[in-house]
């Protein structure tokens, strides 16, 4: 099977995945305890005013039939109204994604760069100080929760050596056709934007990225000195490669497919972890978003932000999958 | 070279104007922990909202803030008269107000206001819900409004602190199809980002979640002064620690009021910085439904409350809290200048924590130690309310009664108070004044037509405290009014149907150059943005 064919069937079964994550999550999300309908009017509300919005929203109606409604809405591509913010959850997850998803992705990017190379590192050198330092920095970067280092940056980076903002995406809004504020602004040639919001990234984006970093570190280091091992290297080695050469072309490619199983896992609860890094540094994002929406038993936002976290991890594993045989030709795709 | 230095000094003189400039405009920027649902004035209900909408739009009457009250005030309502039925009040509105696209604001508007308000049942409707119909609403002529109420109800002024008027214009030219016949969706889909107000402010920016920014309008009819407030920076930040960074190093000028004590009490130290504080118009009570067994039995609830250890409640629970005295809060009485002479006069005093007492009351009761069981149930997360649930358990164990403790959903607590056979033995609530008058926390707690709600888990029934209720809601005359519903709650104080705990501490921490701060006790009035001046 080729790796069109092996991607498209891949995509066809993601539907019925999605469709059993969404009766799912649409039951869980309306057995929970409590009236959503009541907690979004507040407790001053008359009956009449709770029967008025329940008739509203449909929620008067039987629970199948809801269903069939939201699955016909869903196809339309609506994903009904937020009873929190009484505005409809397509609209609210159109604004707020692209913040999550920038954010997500500049941290894996960081996370990459920080520990990959970590990783090489500490193989390299295995059982000196640099790899003590990585291996105990690791640790702690896996250790010590996100949202307590993010107030550190905050008060030591930002407020005490004012090298950074506090808090936001960007000093101004930056409209643009993918939300992306480093990208629209540089769509629009708008340089100091760039570097602004760039700027603004920088502490979020690293405290989401340190545990994720410091995951690859390990796994890198481990498979990186497995591959040192092999016999193929010391055949290189014997030959006089010299080795940077032999780590980045052949060493760091054949050790990266333990690497790449575990980006394709870490996509996906980045967004999930995205949460709080988002309430630390005020960033307008999805996951925050979701937060809300259980607290709130805002079921329609809950349901869909379930789902979308649902399809990035399945298409961050599709993209792993494909990418096995890229790495290693050996891979057959079945 | 002359030409040269005659360039240099124009454009260092170019950069000081500039520089100049840019430090007159005075910017605020005031964090909040929680978004801004909405910035529609017919559907706001929590605080966040109604800062928005007090500083967008003007109310037909404003509390009197300024003279330390939160009595009601005039504002577009000029004056106004109440004719000997209680039930029609003629408001003279203000001539000159200006919305913010230029008309003028006009008793139409106002019609308008409160008809869009009844027709949406959102927000605050339920202020008017029943009591007015759209069509008793009337424009008798262009100044002047008259509402005809379906029964009297003297709190009517103070309620109307609640309605924000609309640009009646503005808002139709942007109607959408919707359900309101002629009025379309009433402009809702519009004014879910957009404003129609007369407001101090103009909306420059909205995004729910993150922020909502504000500039000056110049032809704001109460006029400019040096010093005030040119743009407004409201932010979204939920997590506290970033908060205290953004406030000590001075990138934000007020946080809110919804931190804990122990950080009021660390920015109090930071410098720069003063924290504001007052006993709020609120009380946290403990109520005891008074319509189930033994509870029913008068000398049971007395028992309990005298075994509640109050100076332990407020030293180490509410830390600085004041003790309440009865169920209005002090700061409501003091804005209708009833004095602690007026309430002691009416039987209305702090209870006392004794035990000894306690036990002989459960004597009289005629309940032996060991036959009451009863359940407490406090909100999710109400860590205080835990707290005084376990101080009362502890004393109440002294007296061989069983106290259970239940953390419940909030909108749990709300579904059980509905009906009488779910409604808790004892259920700890933080009350807020729905409206700046004692009516809220009499009639709305003690009168059995608002039986079913979270606000009357004591079900609390006496026909002679329900028949002065009734007379108080009637009355024209302000001072009867006010003995009427003092009387009323002296008698409800005596008949135990509460353990009324403390009016805890409103606190809010600013920057030491903000002036102009004040809080009377009512929710959102004290971040009015026009009452600020700043020295930067």
């Amino acid at each position: 099977m080729g790796a069109h064919e092996f991607a498209i069937r891949r995509l066809v079964q993601l539907v019925p995945t999605l469709l059993g994550l969404l009766v799912l999550i649409f039951l869980i999300a309306r057995v929970m305890p409590g009236d959503p309908v009541r907690l979004a009017l507040g407790p001053e509300a008359t009956a009449e005013q709770v029967a008025a919005l329940r008739n509203q929203l449909g929620l008067d109606q039987p629970l199948p039939v809801q269903f069939i409604n939201y699955l016909i809405g869903l196809v339309r591509g609506d994903f009904g109204v937020s009873l929190r913010t009484l505005r409809g959850v397509g609209s609210d997850i159109a604004g707020l994604l692209p913040a999550t998803l920038e954010l997500v992705t500049v941290s894996l990017l960081f996370s990459i760069l920080l520990g990959v190379t970590a990783g090489i590192f500490s193989a390299l050198y295995q059982n000196s100080w640099v790899d003590n330092l990585v291996r105990l920095t690791s640790i702690s970067g896996v250790a010590l929760p996100r949202f307590w280092v993010g107030i550190l940056f905050q008060i030591f980076l930002a407020s005490k050596l004012g090298l950074f903002p506090i808090i936001g995406r960007a000093a101004a809004p930056i409209h643009g056709p993918t939300g992306f504020y480093t990208l629209d602004a540089l769509l629009a040639g708008n340089l100091p934007g760039f570097f602004d919001s760039l700027w603004h990234l920088v502490l979020p984006a690293l405290t989401l990225a340190l545990p994720t970093a410091a995951q690859l570190a390990r796994l890198s280091r481990a498979s990186m000195i497995e591959v040192l091992r092999q016999q193929y290297v010391l055949v290189h080695r014997a030959y006089g490669v010299p080795t940077s050469r032999l780590v980045l072309r052949y060493a760091l490619r054949n050790s990266l497919t333990s690497v790449l199983t575990l980006l394709g896992l870490s996509f996906g609860s980045l967004i999930e972890n995205a949460f709080l890094v988002e309430v630390v540094f005020s960033w307008p994002g999805i996951s925050a978003y979701g937060a809300a929406a259980v607290l709130a038993k805002d079921f329609n936002a809950v349901v869909a932000v379930t789902l979308i976290v649902g399809l990035a991890f399945m298409l961050a594993n599709l993209i792993v999958d494909l990418l096995y045989g890229v790495l290693d030709p050996r891979v057959r795709y079945d | 070279m002359r030409v040269v230095r005659t360039f240099w000094l124009a454009i260092v003189l170019a950069w000081v104007v500039l520089m100049g400039v840019a430090q007159a405009q005075v910017t605020f920027t005031y964090l909040a922990g929680q978004e801004i649902p909405t910035i529609d004035p017919a559907k706001h209900t929590d605080e966040t909202s109604l800062h928005g909408v007090i500083n967008l739009y003007d109310p037909l009457i404003y509390p009197r803030v300024s003279q330390g009250s939160m009595a009601p005030g005039p504002h577009v309502a000029e004056s106004w008269r109440v004719d000997p039925d209680g039930r029609t009040y003629t408001f003279k509105i203000r001539r000159g107000i200006k919305f913010h696209d230029g008309t003028e604001l006009t008793a139409d508007d106002v019609v308008f206001s409160m008809q869009r308000m009844l027709a949406l049942k959102k927000g605050f409707s339920w202020l008017w819900l029943n009591l007015l119909d759209p069509k008793d609403v009337r424009a008798l002529d262009r100044n002047t409004v008259q509402f005809r109420l379906s029964q009297p109800f003297a709190p009517f002024l103070s309620t109307l602190t609640q309605l924000f008027v609309v640009n009646k214009k503005l808002v139709l030219a942007n109607k959408k199809a919707g359900p309101y016949g002629d009025n379309g969706d009433y402009g809702e889909a519009y004014l879910t980002n957009a404003a129609a107000g007369s407001g101090p402010f103009q909306l420059s920016s909205y995004e729910r979640s993150t922020i909502l920014e504000l500039k000056r309008f110049p032809d704001y009819w109460r006029g400019w002064k040096p010093g005030q407030i040119e743009r407004v920076v409201y932010r979204v930040v939920k997590e506290e620690a970033t908060m205290r960074t953004l406030l000590t190093s001075g990138q934000a000028d007020m946080i809110d009021q919804w931190r804990t004590p122990v950080t009021y009490e660390q920015l109090a130290k930071a410098p720069g910085v003063v924290v504001d504080e007052k006993p709020s118009a609120q009380l946290f009570h403990i109520q005891m439904n008074t319509q189930r067994t033994p509870l029913n039995n008068i000398h049971v609830r007395k028992a309990i409350a005298m075994a509640f250890d109050y100076d332990t409640a407020i030293k180490q629970i509410f830390r600085g809290a004041i003790q309440a005295r009865g169920p209005v809060p002090l700061a409501a009485w003091e804005s209708y200048d009833i004095s602690s002479k007026d309430l002691d006069k009416y039987g209305i005093v702090a209870y006392k924590y004794d035990l000894e007492g306690a036990k002989k009351e459960l004597q009289l009761s005629g309940f032996m130690p060991g036959q009451i069981q009863l359940n407490y149930v406090f909100p999710e997360g109400g860590n205080l309310q835990r707290q005084a649930g376990l101080l009362l358990q502890s004393r109440l164990n002294q007296l061989g009664i069983k106290l259970n403790l239940q953390e419940l959903p909030w909108v749990r607590i709300v579904e059980m108070s509905a009906s009488e056979a779910s409604t808790p033995d004892l259920a700890a609530i933080y009350d807020t004044l729905k409206y700046p008058h004692p009516d809220s926390h009499t009639y709305g707690m003690y009168h059995p037509s608002a039986w079913g709600s979270y606000r009357t888990i004591s079900r609390y029934s006496y026909p002679v405290v329900t028949a002065l209720l009734e007379r108080a809601r009637r009355a024209t005359d302000p001072e009867k009014q006010m003995e009427l519903y003092l009387q009323a709650t002296g008698l409800v104080v005596k008949d135990y149907p509460s353990i009324y705990v403390a009016n805890p501490m409103h606190r809010i921490a600013l920057r030491d150059n903000v002036k102009g701060y004040r809080y009377v006790g009512l929710l959102g009035y004290d971040v009015a943005f026009y009452d600020f001046t700043v020295s930067r």
